[in-house]
């Protein structure tokens, strides 16, 4: 399931969650009152951790981007350190002046 | 009934409003998940709802305590319409006349009282809804009459004694209070019998028991 579906289903639990949720406050008899408390609560809990679980994956994501970003960058310039010419030994030449 | 009357339900349906707008904005416009979108969600998704939850259940517990909510269970009307009828003479009916005990007399009679008395009440309460589920949903009241008792009858004078403490020097000027102080503190004397104040719910007597009172 892709992070958008996540989101979607998230969504429309939690709107299912608050709909139980304030059904108790137009109707405070017994099964209004349980569903509440009891359902309302779990399927908001449960939304709320798709929440937090496409949270997390899209960060682990985003960092694993930023990583392999980063080995190219790194190899890249270790390569081209490569490329350049080697500096060349220093030479004891003619001092000038002397 | 008012919703608008307790400021807990107005909380409640402030946050359930709030994150209704936000989830239907996201399902609606589904725009990208940047860190604006995930903190629009996190209050459509955690922050709201929590708040709506928190206000909900404070609300639910306050209205398992109402009489109107005892007397949801059909077992319960006779009880109900005793308590609402301002001419019933009941014990359950005057209390509920009173100030004190008002459309939450069911809850401040029965409820278990001490540091841990609403725990051990809504757990009992939970108790009643695994009978009501298993047991009385189908039961005919005529039926609901000889079959339901009070779990501890012995204990229902420590509630009385909540309020009456059985101290005060006007209600030990009372020849009988003063003749039964003992049986009536361990509860071997129902304050609410035949005999004393009389039955609490006398409606609600099975058959071979007596209604006066």
């Amino acid at each position: 399931m892709t992070k958008r579906r996540w989101l979607d289903v998230a969504c429309v639990g939690a709107l299912a969650a608050l709909a139980l949720m304030t059904w108790q406050i137009f109707d405070p008899s017994v099964w209004p009152v349980m569903v509440a408390m009891s359902l309302g609560q779990v399927l908001g809990t449960v939304s709320l951790a798709a929440f937090a679980y496409v949270v997390v994956v899209d960060f682990r994501g985003q960092l694993r981007a930023g990583r392999e970003s980063f080995g190219k960058k790194h190899e890249g310039d270790s390569q081209s350190a490569t490329d350049k010419p080697p500096i060349p030994p220093l030479t004891s030449g003619p001092q000038s002046g002397s | 009934m008012s919703v608008l009357a307790s400021p807990l339900a107005v909380l409640e349906l402030a946050c359930a409003g709030l994150s209704a707008m936000i989830l239907v904005g996201y399902l609606a416009l589904h725009p990208p998940l940047v860190r604006a979108t995930k903190l629009w969600l996190l209050l459509g998704l955690g922050v709201f709802p929590i708040g709506a939850a928190f206000a909900g259940n404070v609300q639910g517990f306050e209205a398992t305590k109402k009489r109107s909510f005892c007397g949801s269970c059909h077992v319960m009307a006779l009880h109900q319409r005793d308590s609402d009828d301002p001419t019933s003479g009941s014990l359950a009916a005057r209390h509920a006349r009173n100030a004190m005990f008002g459309d939450v007399n069911c809850y401040v009679c029965h409820a278990d009282y001490g540091m841990f008395g609403t725990v051990v009440t809504k757990a009992g309460g939970m108790r009643h809804v695994w009978l009501y589920l298993t047991e009385y949903r189908n039961t005919s009241l005529a039926e609901a009459k000889k079959t339901i008792r009070l779990r501890a009858p012995e204990q229902m004078n420590g509630n009385c004694m909540e309020c009456h403490s059985t101290l005060d020097t006007v209600w030990l000027r009372v020849p009988d209070h003063k003749a039964a102080l003992d049986d009536v503190r361990v509860g071997r004397v129902s304050c609410a019998s035949e005999g004393c104040h009389g039955f609490a719910h006398p409606f609600f007597r099975p058959p071979g028991e007596s209604t006066s009172g």
